[in-house]
């Protein structure tokens, strides 16, 4: 082995990190090679100078500071504690949508709306969110009883809401559609399309004529830009619900694991009803 | 000239544990089981996992820390640190070590909170001030002359440095913690270390 090369590989031999040949190679050389073996004593000397480096000492209220901070980040969200909340305060998740270069801005931070808790339609969604992330067919069951739901197949649910609803065969991340429905609720017949992937996870998607903010009553909201799109985010247990303008209607998603998921979700049925207007222009 | 090596790197937690240090931390990096239960505990948002992970990582971090971003700036950090841990630690996948994770994090923060200081026209205090009660003895002196020396590192080759070193990662947690290939681990070590004996010299330390 020459010089140069057993130069380049002192450190890694120094630290047993090659393999035995090399390591072997390298030791040989250093054996014959006064400037190498000169090196790896220096860095000996070096090892023994950090061993007595003194570990400096954490400030004792260390630990109380962070624990405040965290409890700081659980207050934003009432009812919540723990590290699901802290997914879902705004700096969590502008850190979170920065990180993968989503364009997200974060408008408000959580409030709670005013909302009449009495309505039928809130109560009737209450029990649905309350439902659906530990059994969704449980949940769905609460809506399809109450709003005479039905599942149709795409030409049948155009018919009933009449336009064509926006809903792909799939969705990012492996979720495939599963079912179409026709739900007459108070405010509008709308459809609900659900999408599960491999991993059990549902997503449900209501597309209907207007904003349907009080669906969700009282729980905490967030308003965010997504892709452009004003997106009202709503904490729905571990899960985020979201309602966004998409073309001439709204898009409410529901069982989004993050804002990432909804960014995505935005985007991509955005892209989706583009697609579709671009077809019913061009026949 | 001899050629044999002391495996200073790996006794540096033994020196470290025999100096009344927390012993468990060589144990910990040897099993990965006790740190899953706690980081599950985390994931959960339960308060006494988050406090148990805190205790058993914050030593090392912190001594990272001052040596990335100084005394004054290193208690600040730290504190983002941890909420960083916390808030991502659903993203942990548990493909690598946890520590090494933790680190990577650690890293990036100093690495930003550096950036943030330089678009301020701040300078990142190579030297702080002398503490007039300090121990003028030797040994000392030799660690605040290594301080010094460590300080002047570029912060890549300091954290390389540190992590090996001080906290005995292997090349392979070096590499993931700073998202870097294992082979520049070694050519980092390789520069860190020459710069830091020359200017060890400079600086009037007689090995």
């Amino acid at each position: 082995m020459n010089c140069e090369t057993a130069q380049e590989l002192l450190s890694a031999c120094y630290d047993w990190e090659l393999n035995p040949d090399v390591d072997v190679a390298v030791h040989d050389h250093a054996k014959s090679c006064a400037n190498c073996a000169q090196r790896l004593a220096e860095f000996t000397e070096l090892s023994n100078l950090t061993a007595d480096l003194r570990q400096p000492a954490v400030p004792a209220r260390m630990w109380s500071a962070i624990s405040s901070s965290l409890d700081a980040e659980t207050d934003r969200r009432p009812g919540r504690s723990g590290v699901s909340g802290l997914r879902l305060s705004p700096r969590a998740a502008i850190a979170a949508a920065l990180l993968v270069g989503l364009s997200v801005t974060f408008l408000t931070f959580w409030r709670r709306n005013a909302s009449n808790e009495g309505s039928e339609m809130v109560a009737t969604f209450g029990r649905y969110l309350s439902e659906v992330d530990q059994s969704p067919q449980r949940a769905q069951q609460v809506l399809l009883t109450q709003y005479e739901g039905q599942l149709v197949d795409l030409n049948r649910a155009a018919s009933e809401v009449k336009f064509e609803p926006n809903v792909p065969e799939e969705l990012p991340n492996g979720f495939k559609r599963r079912g179409i429905y026709v739900l007459k609720m108070p405010c509008c017949t709308c459809t609900q399309t659900l999408y599960t992937n491999s991993a059990g996870d549902t997503i449900a998607i209501f597309e209907h004529a207007d904003e349907q903010q009080d669906w969700f009553g009282s729980r905490p909201t967030m308003m965010a830009q997504c892709h452009g799109k004003q997106t009202c985010l709503v904490q729905v247990r571990d899960r985020l619900a979201a309602t966004w303008k998409c073309g001439r209607r709204y898009l409410t998603v529901v069982g989004a694991r993050n804002v990432e998921q909804v960014a995505e979700l935005v985007a991509f049925l955005d892209r989706h009803s583009q697609a579709l207007a671009s077809d019913k222009g061009a026949t | 000239m001899s050629t044999s090596r002391s495996r200073f790197s790996r006794t540096n937690a033994t020196v470290a544990a025999s100096n009344g240090a927390e012993p468990s931390d060589d144990a910990l990096r040897k099993t990965s089981d006790p740190m899953a239960d706690v980081v599950a505990g985390c994931q959960r948002g339960d308060r006494q996992s988050q406090r148990l992970l805190y205790e058993r990582c914050h030593r090392r971090l912190f001594g990272l820390l001052v040596r990335m971003v100084g005394h004054q700036d290193a208690p600040d950090v730290l504190q983002h640190v941890f909420l960083q841990v916390f808030m991502k630690i659903d993203q942990f996948s548990g493909r690598a070590r946890f520590e090494t994770w933790v680190y990577r994090l650690a890293i990036n923060e100093c690495l930003q909170f550096r950036r943030k200081r330089a678009r301020a026209h701040c300078q990142m205090p190579a030297d702080e001030p002398p503490d007039p009660s300090a121990d003028h003895t030797l040994r000392a002196q030799q660690q605040e002359l290594m301080e010094r020396a460590l300080s002047e590192l570029t912060p890549e080759s300091r954290a390389v440095f540190v992590l090996r070193e001080v906290d005995g990662l292997s090349y392979r947690e070096i590499a993931a913690a700073s998202e870097i290939k294992e082979g520049t681990v070694g050519s980092r070590l390789n520069q860190a270390r020459t710069q830091l004996r020359k200017r060890l010299v400079e600086l009037g330390w007689k090995p």
